[in-house]
């Protein structure tokens, strides 16, 4: 709601908004943290943005295989050989990946990463939200789980994901604060039930430095 | 009008007593900054507004996801229309063959690359072409290369149907 958005950015300016001459007396007495309360201090104080502890992410158990769902590696189906049209469809595709050049377009790949997908090519800032990864500032990262791969001729799905060989998408750390505080207040009427809890979930935020395609790697998968 | 230095001095809030009413009441008017009328400046007004909003906040947390997932399916649906097929078609079809786009990442498709997601709508028709189901509005697409794998066992939880 555009409601929540606004008001958040009032509450944290330490400046107030209704300023008589009694309240500017009583500000620099409040200065002095000893003298202040302790149940309305973090209404007037900004904030610092400190990285609270460590929330790892942890895959639901909905997502991980059981064990009598595991494939077995023999029974894996080969590809049949491929007709005259497909033959030729297939050296178009294979003439299309050796032409691929990194400056002519912008690549792109979709990532899944804690728990969710991102559209993402060279340049961009991923913000993850909550969980956080057990990486520090300036740490660079190999995104793995690569869903879909991007070019100007040519696209490449993964069933579900692309195998390691063919791409190395690279990430760094470039923050680790908090998010901007979000409100739960809970009412009950009649009932003299009010409560309020302002919280910040962690937030880093990674920049995508390159997309690295592996040419024979591919052409061997054709 | 010169009062006295207590009579101007709010009372230091100590834990738990002798709390100004001051900063309870600044608390919610600052929420009330930009709303209509005195409801803005007064706090017996404000207070009522700023619970009002307050609950508005909470009730929408689970309809805007639910808003957004509407969306997504708006838009892939529309997408989908262009090639002939239904947008459920293109969601089902690509978790059969286990390529697992999000709803967000194929309306993302849709929009900024048309090429990429007319090749995941032939691979739909194709994946029902081959165990009879065809769109009735659709073009037939364009030639897809499968060497016999698209209906294969890929998908471990698939292993009950093939065995």
């Amino acid at each position: 709601m555009q409601l929540a958005n606004f008001t958040l950015l009032r509450l944290l300016s330490p400046i107030s908004i209704r300023c008589t001459p009694a309240a500017v007396i009583n500000r620099t007495l409040h200065s002095s943290p000893a003298l202040l309360g302790k149940k309305y201090a973090k209404y007037y104080f900004t904030p610092k943005k400190i990285f609270r502890k460590e929330e790892i992410y942890r895959v639901p158990k909905t997502q991980l295989i059981l064990p009598h769902e595991r494939l077995d590696p023999l029974n894996i189906p080969e590809p049949s050989a491929p007709t005259a049209t497909e033959s030729g469809l297939l050296e178009q595709l294979a003439s299309a990946v050796n032409h691929e050049q990194s400056t002519s377009g912008r690549p792109f790949a979709i990532v899944h990463l804690v728990g969710k997908q991102y559209k993402v090519s060279e340049g961009d800032l991923v913000q993850l939200v909550g969980k956080s990864l057990l990486a520090e500032l300036g740490d660079e990262l190999v995104l793995e789980k690569v869903l879909a791969l991007g070019f100007t001729d040519f696209t490449l799905y993964g069933r579900p994901i692309l195998s390691r060989d063919c791409v190395t998408v690279r990430a760094t750390v470039v923050e680790k604060t908090l998010e901007p505080p979000k409100i739960r207040f809970e009412f009950r009427k009649r009932q003299n039930f009010r409560r309020m809890n302002i919280h910040q979930t962690n937030a880093t935020v990674l920049r995508i430095g390159s997309i690295e395609f592996n040419k024979p790697a591919v052409q061997q998968a054709l | 009008m010169h009062l006295t230095c207590p009579l101007w001095v709010r009372r230091i809030p100590k834990i738990y007593r002798n709390n100004d009413p001051f900063y309870l009441r600044n608390l919610y008017l600052q929420f009330s900054f930009l709303f209509r009328g005195r409801s803005s400046r007064c706090f017996r007004l404000a207070e009522q507004r700023v619970i009002k909003a307050f609950q508005h906040m909470n009730a929408m947390r689970a309809v805007r996801k639910d808003r957004f997932k509407q969306l997504c399916d708006e838009r892939i649906d529309a997408a989908c229309a262009q090639h002939g097929i239904p947008g459920k078609m293109l969601i089902d079809g690509l978790g059969r063959m286990n390529i697992q786009l999000n709803r967000k990442m194929l309306q993302q498709l849709a929009i900024y690359e048309p090429y990429s997601f007319k090749s995941l709508t032939d691979l739909v028709k194709q994946y029902h072409s081959e165990l009879g189901i065809v769109p009735p509005n659709a073009e037939p697409p364009a030639p897809v290369v499968t060497r016999g794998l698209l209906q294969s066992p890929i998908v471990p939880g698939n292993r009950k149907f093939y065995e």
